[in-house]
């Protein structure tokens, strides 16, 4: 075998080294400087695997009432979590009721992130009629509140999980079409993107393979700060009882009107549920904000990171 | 040397992941408080009782030294005997006039025409006088506007109304009430139906054939004679219903054919006072004094209780939470498990009997109507006797198209034999008759935002699923748009099944349940069968129509039989038979298992509340007409 045909082979491996010593290196830098990011990925990652794994973790069917359990069980070695009203294990109900709220909250964010940035990349790059229509429309959205588009959406079409993320997604859309169209504004007047165009590349070509690079790492930001947004949008609008079906497992669900009323007997049907909300929603904001610390390049050089 | 990563954050300002911190602290903080509260309340079973409790146990105080006193010399044992008893039947506190009855409610009423709307009695029981009421517990009827009643032969009854009795000062400006007015108001009821868009069922006043010929006499100002179309078993208690409130004839002609701007428009024991967005208030009907009754109403000073306020409070937690706070005087039937809560709050008392629930399933005949096995297949998916032990904490007993405290209704053991749970054979019966072809999308069902809880819907919705493999979608509505959903036009309906309950007395006291069985009555608007003097859809295919008039009319005329037949004992068969028959038909309701005990939550401060289950009864002396309740203060 030649040199000359190891050589590309030899190069690749090089790089992919290169790619795993410096993530590794990387995650270590973060797990050593961010202690709250990491800690909020952990929580993420253990909530993510709960709600995956949830068959194989000792559990039971999350809608089927035990007939042999206790009415508002306290917790026990059969019932981890204690039983509902509805003798339905809760330990199996949290697992389960994970699902369709992280679902929602990637998705929703997914959605936002994937329509948001192109719309910002158009109005920003473009500007002109573009830019006009676009902010128009997003005033227009924004000028209804949020909770009555949920309403809308939820009531016209049906309370399913997909609804719920495109209904969601809607409502945070504008402002991160907003958010990003300004760091796409500023981008644009950048040389590279002024060398770019001398060259001949077409607009699509700058905005995409140019300008999205660079503006990247706000976007991992902005999604895990809107991630926990939008799971608590769903549960607001599932506690008031017009978002997922009743009966579904899902935190916010059960911490809605069923249970309502045993909350002060049933500790438990409060606080694990409402804890792996909570838990949720704070990990998200811990890891949203160390991920700002470290790629926003704004705050670099601030002492912070 | 760098320093620490939390050194640098004592000599900056305050982040947002600092607040984050903090709040995580804070809450865990919170919840670990959280649990040690709830772990002391475990421990307050020996705390102070409430005041019912300690009446029971100056009851059992008396016992024990009655038994000393046996024991002992007579004469220190009559002391002690005699010490006891004191204290057991401590009298109550003098009667206090006066106060305010805190009612809440979840919406504000769609009308408050008692010919269109009855679905909150509250308002009619305070502001209406009837001809009579009837107690379920003392099974008899008693007069209320009427001093007496005679029923000369099938067809006719006659009565004599109380001498003297006026409406509001604002309804007709408080003249006498005589017989023209009931038989005025009696013969609204087809008028509301066909103008007003009315919402009262037809069989609230359909039994007295005012569309049929029936007719009124009113030789003079307090004697009434009704001339029934048909004969009616249920006649004397039926006249006990909400619709059948006394209205004075000009508030309707001022309110041009209606009550909508004139409400106040009864001689009942209270009168609107206020109505907007955030509730009613009532005031004391000022005219409603000074009559005489040996059943407690029209009598000099009563009402004892002023005023009633009635607050929408849309949410059931926060209902419940007003209560408990002492904020409310009502809350309404709980389940055991509140009671048991419930029984230990200082501001409660729970009231527990006999219960006469009614509940049912009702399938859209539209969709049901051509499939026999699948109907059979669906009852035959539901786990009657687990909605027993789940959702009816195993209090409970199995349902039937009759009122459970009704010496008709069929026993128990032959109710599991018609209704039964077999998982395999509802599947065989499904696969045989289409199920997957007919109902490709699965079911949907509408749950009630405004109730207290949907548990027993989700029951069923997951025993359905797990037995049949067909899921249901569980559609949310409104109190306007329920209705609207459960009776919408054949063809128009978005459900495939409803589940409504009610107590079986809130309406017509006597077989209100039978009526949502059949064409004539809730079976028709709902989703039962729809023929009889109902014209059918034209939306139903022919089909359908041949299958619904075979049944339907089966149905009716059985229904009919039943309240054309007089005599008791060959009523009860022909009831029997009829059950029989719907049981065995599937079509179009099914019957769901009822409490045997039903719980009710009140406030601690009032007295002489009326007992299970006429408490929420407006026909009977429920706590609405409860004049001689009344607030210790």
């Amino acid at each position: 075998m030649t040199t000359a045909e190891q050589a590309p082979e030899l190069i690749e491996f090089q790089s992919e080294r290169s790619f795993l010593v410096r993530l590794t290196g990387a995650v270590f830098h973060f797990v050593r400087r961010q202690p709250l990011g990491t800690f909020g990925a952990i929580v993420i990652v253990v909530l993510i695997a709960g709600s995956i794994l949830a068959p194989v973790l000792n559990t039971q069917d999350p809608g089927t009432s035990i007939r042999s359990a206790p009415t508002l069980g306290a917790p026990s070695g059969d019932h981890w979590f204690g039983t509902d009203r509805s003798k339905r294990d809760v330990w199996s109900r949290v697992l389960y009721g994970g699902r369709p709220t992280l679902l929602i909250g990637f998705g929703a964010v997914a959605l936002t992130m994937a329509v948001g940035i192109t719309f910002a990349l158009a109005a920003g790059f473009f500007g002109g009629l573009v830019d006009i229509l676009i902010s128009r429309l997003i005033e227009i959205i924004i000028a209804v509140p949020a909770i009555l588009w949920l309403l809308m959406f939820t009531t016209a079409i049906d309370r399913s999980v997909q609804t719920l993320i495109f209904a969601v997604a809607f409502t945070f859309t504008p402002i991160t079409i907003r958010f990003f169209r300004g760091n796409v504004l500023q981008e644009s007047s950048i040389a590279y993107v002024e060398a770019a165009r001398v060259i001949g590349a077409s607009g699509g070509r700058i905005m995409f393979r140019h300008i999205l690079p660079n503006v990247a790492p706000l976007v991992i930001v902005a999604a895990s700060i809107t991630i926990p947004a939008a799971m608590l949008s769903e549960a607001g609008l599932t506690f008031l009882g017009l978002g997922l079906e009743p009966g579904t497992a899902s935190w916010a669900q059960d911490l809605g009107p069923n249970n309502r009323s045993y909350f002060r007997v049933a500790w438990w049907l409060l606080v694990f549920p409402g804890a792996a909300l909570a838990l949720a929603v704070l990990a998200f904001n811990f890891f949203g904000d160390s991920m700002r610390d470290v790629l926003d390049p704004r705050l670099r050089g601030s002492g912070l990171i | 040397m760098a320093e620490g990563y939390w050194g640098k954050y004592w000599r900056r300002r305050v982040s947002r992941r600092r607040v984050l911190a903090g709040g995580a602290a804070v809450g865990a903080g919170a919840a670990a408080l959280v649990a040690v509260g709830c772990g002391d309340d475990d421990d307050d079973d020996d705390a102070e009782p409430a005041a019912a409790t300690q009446a029971a146990q100056a009851t059992e105080a008396a016992a024990e030294a009655t038994e000393a006193a046996a024991a002992a010399e007579e004469a220190e044992a009559t002391e002690a005997a005699a010490a006891a008893e004191a204290e057991a039947t401590e009298a109550p506190s003098a009667i206090q006039r006066g106060g305010t009855f805190r009612h809440q409610k979840s919406s504000q009423n769609t009308s408050l025409d008692p010919s269109v709307t009855v679905t909150d009695p509250t308002w009619t029981a305070l502001t209406y006088s009837h001809l009579l009421g009837y107690s379920l517990v003392e099974e008899e009827a008693w007069g209320d506007a009427a001093t007496g009643w005679e029923q000369p032969d099938a067809t006719t009854l006659v009565f004599s109304l109380e001498d003297g009795l006026k409406f509001n000062p604002e309804a007709a400006g408080g003249r006498d009430m005589t017989s023209e007015d009931v038989a005025f108001s009696y013969s609204r009821f087809p008028t509301s139906l066909s103008e007003l868009g009315s919402e009262v069922n037809q069989l609230q006043w359909g039994w007295m054939g005012v569309d049929r010929g029936a007719s009124f006499d009113t030789p003079d100002a307090t004697t009434l004679t009704i001339n029934l179309a048909f004969p009616w078993a249920s006649a004397i208690p039926s006249l006990g219903s909400s619709a059948m409130a006394i209205v004075a004839r000009e508030a309707v002609e001022a309110g041009g054919g209606h009550l909508k701007d004139t409400p106040n428009a009864g001689g009942g024991a209270y009168m609107f006072d206020n109505i907007d967005d955030t509730g009613n208030t009532y005031k004391r009907n000022p005219n409603y004094r000074g009559h005489s009754s040996d059943r407690g109403r029209f009598t000099a000073e009563m009402p004892y209780i002023d005023r009633w306020e009635d607050a929408i409070v849309t949410d059931p937690s926060a209902r419940e939470a007003r209560l408990l706070a002492g904020d409310s005087d009502v809350l309404g039937g709980i389940d055991k498990i509140q009671a048991e809560l419930f029984a230990n709050e200082g501001n409660v008392q729970v009231i527990e009997g006999p219960a006469n629930d009614h509940a049912i399933m009702e399938l859209d005949g539209f969709k049901w109507a051509q499939h026999p096995l699948l109907r059979e297949a669906l009852s035959l998916s539901i786990d009657w006797e687990a909605y027993i032990d789940v959702v009816l904490d195993g209090e409970g007993i199995r349902g039937a198209p009759v009122g459970p405290a009704f010496s008709q209704v069929l026993p128990q053991d032959e109710i599991r034999e018609l209704q039964q749970f077999d998982p395999a054979r509802a599947k065989a019966l499904w696969a045989q008759g289409g199920g997957d072809e007919v109902f490709p999308d699965g079911f949907v069902t509408v749950i009630a935002t405004f109730g207290a809880s949907t548990r027993h819907i989700e029951f069923i919705a997951q025993s359905i699923e797990e037995n049949l493999g067909v899921p249901t979608r569980l559609e949310p509505a409104d109190l306007a748009n329920y209705v609207a959903l459960a009776t919408a036009p054949a063809g128009q309906k978005i459900w495939h099944y409803f589940i409504a309950g009610e107590n079986s007395l809130s309406t017509i006291p006597d077989y209100n349940a039978l009526t949502h069985y059949v064409p004539n009555g809730y079976g028709a608007i709902f989703g039962g069968v729809y023929t009889f003097d109902h014209p059918l859809s034209a939306a139903y295919p022919e089909e359908i129509i041949e299958v619904t008039n075979e049944i339907g009319t089966e149905l009716q005329a059985r229904y009919d039989l039943q309240g054309a037949t007089v005599d008791p004992e060959e009523r009860k068969q022909v009831l029997q038979d009829l059950q029989r028959y719907i049981f065995t038909n599937f079509c179009c309701v099914l019957p769901l298992p009822v409490p045997s005990v039903q719980y009710y939550a009140m406030g601690a401060r009032l007295r002489n509340v009326p007992g299970v289950p006429d408490i929420a009864n407006n026909a009977s002396m429920g706590y609405r007409r409860a004049q001689n309740m009344w607030i210790e203060a």
